[in-house]
């Protein structure tokens, strides 16, 4: 959910500014697209206040220093976020040819990418979506695609952002994920969350967590909490559960999440969790 | 009213067996069976294939002795098992120790190097008009010989010593004695201590080993108990009878435990083996009727297999094993172990029984709604393969028992599913050995004492073969019952 930098900050989005990265396994050499589903601002699925008055600009950047510079993986756009390669970009405004439908960005050579060694070996992609204009909500998906016109995965692939800025889902039984990555050297992680406004809890989940609360906060109001990494969590990724409050419904909550480790470095989240969903290994002792 | 209530005591004490023992139990002539053969005792310990016996088979000299009455006189022989089991011929047992008179019973320290001897003190040779009764009398081994022969210092010959029986350190002596001031009438059993070089005055064993009658033949078994032959305590003619100390006292004396040894007609001069497996006794059918010696085993559990019978467990502990974090605001945990479900992390549970069990533990988030499944095992539940000692209806034995309750112990809860069980030997510590799956016994005697009983378990291995596969122990309290 990206808003228009002319919105309340307390509706949910704390700097109207959303990056994306993609990569791509080095060894897949057919081209790729990045597809985006109802980048307009306008219709059922979008958050309106008052009038549909709101621009979003969509930038896809590759090359070098696209994601190794480090304003580039900061969770507010400063200083030089914008860095490598601009491969594409479009402004969306609202409108009916692309309201719930898809937009395609590229074809691209994945050596367009910046050459990164991240898991394993990736090119890799950004794309920042920006409200230009106005204040309202942009909700929008994403796709790496092998295809222009549907979405077929690339395998291998992943998605992955510093910061997440999305909806908490409008149903109390449902809960969202999000699945930090645990690199190599990491011993303690903050988890800050933003706006969330009493709509339920934040879980932590590992293979070694059952299932850990971290603080949650108010309003229009940032809340960092601290959790020590334990030994066996390292190279893989934890599952931040986040269910909604019951029994009564908090419709459209927006908020925002980032998590940093102890150099202060922002750690990435994926689409796909390395490592796999991680659960929690129970084990029987009969005594 | 006495009299019955007597009785009654009596049978209690007794403790009906049954028909489960299965001593076997026949005669066992050393020499020859036309000769008068009495009074075996061990040359040393029971293991010892050496037996000494009084025989009064004709003198091998020129001049045949005999007593008063015209009986030969009686002589120690001593006669040793030949490699092929048999015995072998019995000889004098040794010169110095033959008088012209009767001689013997005799007895033995544990070492052999010490040994108590009857002897008359008249000897009847041609002219010499009196034999007298008898008196005891120590020798002691030098070398190769018995010397050194000493007189018991109480002997007097207006008493008759008889019987003697030492214990195996040669420190206490058992002996029958008939004429004695403080005597219950016949022959009275006694006992006399070794202390700094001098035996004590003798002591009367008092009313519940003594009678009226005549009570002779004392053994003093390794457990403790001492088993003479009376004419008294209601006996058939002369029987076997059994006792031991409690609190310094001796209890009542009680019939032999063994069946078919007491019967209508004489026994005497009783031993028996430390392990109880064996034994010999004299037994004379009727007067005139020479005695003979009658030997007893019981079949062999001389098995080194010995295994205390172990609880099967049916309750344990059940745990996850790595929860982070226990918390009831966030989770839910329960169990299911087959269709029971049973809610915690942390659970005790009891199985109702040997089988296969599934367990599976839930984790329900009460954020997330979501139940699953955290840990499964599946879980084979065995008996312990070993034969169980129990009372019969029950799978268990208590931990104490009360005396003079007659029990039915059972095997069977034997689980041994790789055996093909071809019988049992009980063996109650007592003396008491029985074979069946379900025998009946009683601790007769009153005393708080520990009993470990052995159950044998005997495995088929032909048609009419089986050999012991395992003996399996527990150790119970009895206690002084009503």
């Amino acid at each position: 959910m990206t808003f228009g930098n002319e919105s309340d900050i307390s509706w949910g989005d704390d700097d109207f500014s959303q990056a994306f990265f993609f990569q791509v396994p080095v060894d897949y050499e057919n081209q790729v697209f990045i597809r985006v589903f109802d980048p307009d601002i306008g219709g059922s699925i979008d958050e309106i206040r008052g009038n549909w008055n709101t621009q979003c600009q969509f930038e896809v950047y590759g090359g070098e220093g696209c994601h190794s510079e480090e304003d580039a993986r900061e969770t507010s756009p400063f200083g030089n976020y914008k860095s490598g390669t601009l491969l594409d970009m479009k402004v969306f405004g609202e409108s009916s040819r692309y309201d719930e439908s898809w937009y395609t960005f590229g074809p691209f050579n994945p050596a367009e990418g910046e050459a990164l060694e991240l898991v394993n070996n990736y090119y890799v992609f950004k794309v920042i979506c920006e409200g230009i204009t106005g204040d309202d909500g942009n909700m929008f998906r994403y796709f790496l695609s092998t295809s222009a016109n549907e979405n077929i995965p690339i395998e291998g692939a992943n998605a992955f952002a510093y910061e997440y800025s999305f909806r908490m889902h409008n149903d109390i039984n449902e809960v969202s994920h999000i699945y930090p990555y645990i690199a190599e050297g990491t011993l303690t992680v903050q988890i800050s969350n933003f706006d969330w406004d009493n709509d339920g809890n934040i879980l932590v989940v590992s293979r070694e967590r059952q299932g850990q609360l971290i603080e949650i906060s108010n309003e229009a109001d940032w809340v960092d909490d601290q959790i020590k990494v334990f030994e066996g969590e390292v190279g893989l990724s934890y599952d931040l559960q986040m269910p909604k409050r019951k029994p009564v419904l908090v419709r459209n909550n927006n908020v925002v999440v980032n998590v940093r480790n102890q150099y202060d470095e922002t750690m990435p989240f994926y689409t796909s969790p390395i490592g796999g969903v991680p659960k929690y290994k129970y084990s029987i002792i009969m005594e | 009213m006495k009299g019955r209530i007597f009785i009654l005591f009596f049978l209690l004490l007794t403790g009906f067996n049954a028909s489960a023992q299965k001593y076997e139990i026949d005669r066992r002539t050393f020499g020859n069976s036309s000769n008068w053969e009495v009074a075996p005792v061990w040359y040393g310990d029971d293991s010892a294939d050496t037996m000494l016996f009084l025989s009064n088979k004709p003198s091998t000299g020129a001049v045949e002795f005999t007593d008063d009455e015209g009986n030969r006189l009686t002589n120690i022989y001593i006669v040793g098992r030949k490699e092929n089991g048999e015995w072998g011929n019995p000889v004098l047992f040794d010169e110095d120790l033959t008088t012209n008179s009767h001689d013997g019973p005799i007895t033995f320290t544990k070492n052999k190097k010490m040994l108590c001897v009857v002897r008359q003190y008249g000897y009847k040779t041609p002219g010499f008009e009196k034999s007298g009764s008898g008196g005891l009398f120590f020798a002691y081994k030098d070398g190769d010989s018995w010397s050194g022969i000493v007189p018991f210092e109480h002997n007097r010959e207006d008493l008759n010593f008889y019987s003697p029986f030492l214990t195996p350190e040669g420190d206490t002596l058992f002996f029958a004695a008939e004429n004695m001031p403080d005597s219950y009438g016949g022959f009275d059993i006694y006992m006399s201590r070794l202390v700094d070089g001098s035996w004590t005055a003798p002591e009367n064993l008092g009313p519940n080993i003594n009678t009226s009658e005549w009570d002779c033949y004392p053994f003093l078994h390794a457990s403790g108990q001492l088993y003479f032959s009376s004419e008294g305590h209601r006996a058939m003619r002369k029987d076997i009878f059994v006792s031991r100390k409690y609190n310094e006292t001796w209890l009542p004396a009680i019939p032999l435990q063994i069946e078919a040894i007491n019967d209508r007609y004489d026994q005497y001069a009783f031993i028996i083996s430390a392990d109880y497996n064996k034994g010999y006794y004299t037994r004379k059918v009727n007067t005139g009727v020479q005695s003979d010696i009658w030997g007893f085993s019981f079949p062999v559990d001389d098995n080194k297999r010995i295994e205390k019978v172990k609880k099967n467990r049916y309750c344990f502990r059940l745990r996850e094993n790595s929860l982070d974090t226990i918390d009831y605001d966030i989770f839910d945990y329960k169990w299911m172990i087959n269709d029971t479900v049973i809610p915690g992390h942390d659970i005790q549970y009891c199985f109702p029984g040997p089988g296969d069990y599934q367990i599976d533990f839930y984790v329900t988030n009460k954020l997330t709604d979501t139940t699953i499944v955290g840990a499964s095992m599946f879980f084979q539940l065995e008996l312990i393969s070993q034969a169980v000692i129990s009372l019969a209806g029950s799978s268990t034995l208590p931990d104490t028992l009360f005396s003079n309750e007659e029990m039915v112990f059972s095997a069977e809860n034997t689980y041994l599913p790789d055996v093909d069980i071809a019988g049992y030997i009980w063996d109650f510590g007592d003396g008491t050995k029985m074979t069946g799956e379900k025998v009946r016994k009683t601790y007769a005697f009153p005393s708080l004492e520990k009993y470990m009983i052995k159950l044998t378990v005997l495995e088929r291995i032909g048609p009419r073969d089986y050999q012991p596969y395992k003996t399996f122990e527990e150790e119970i309290l009895v206690v002084p019952g009503k």
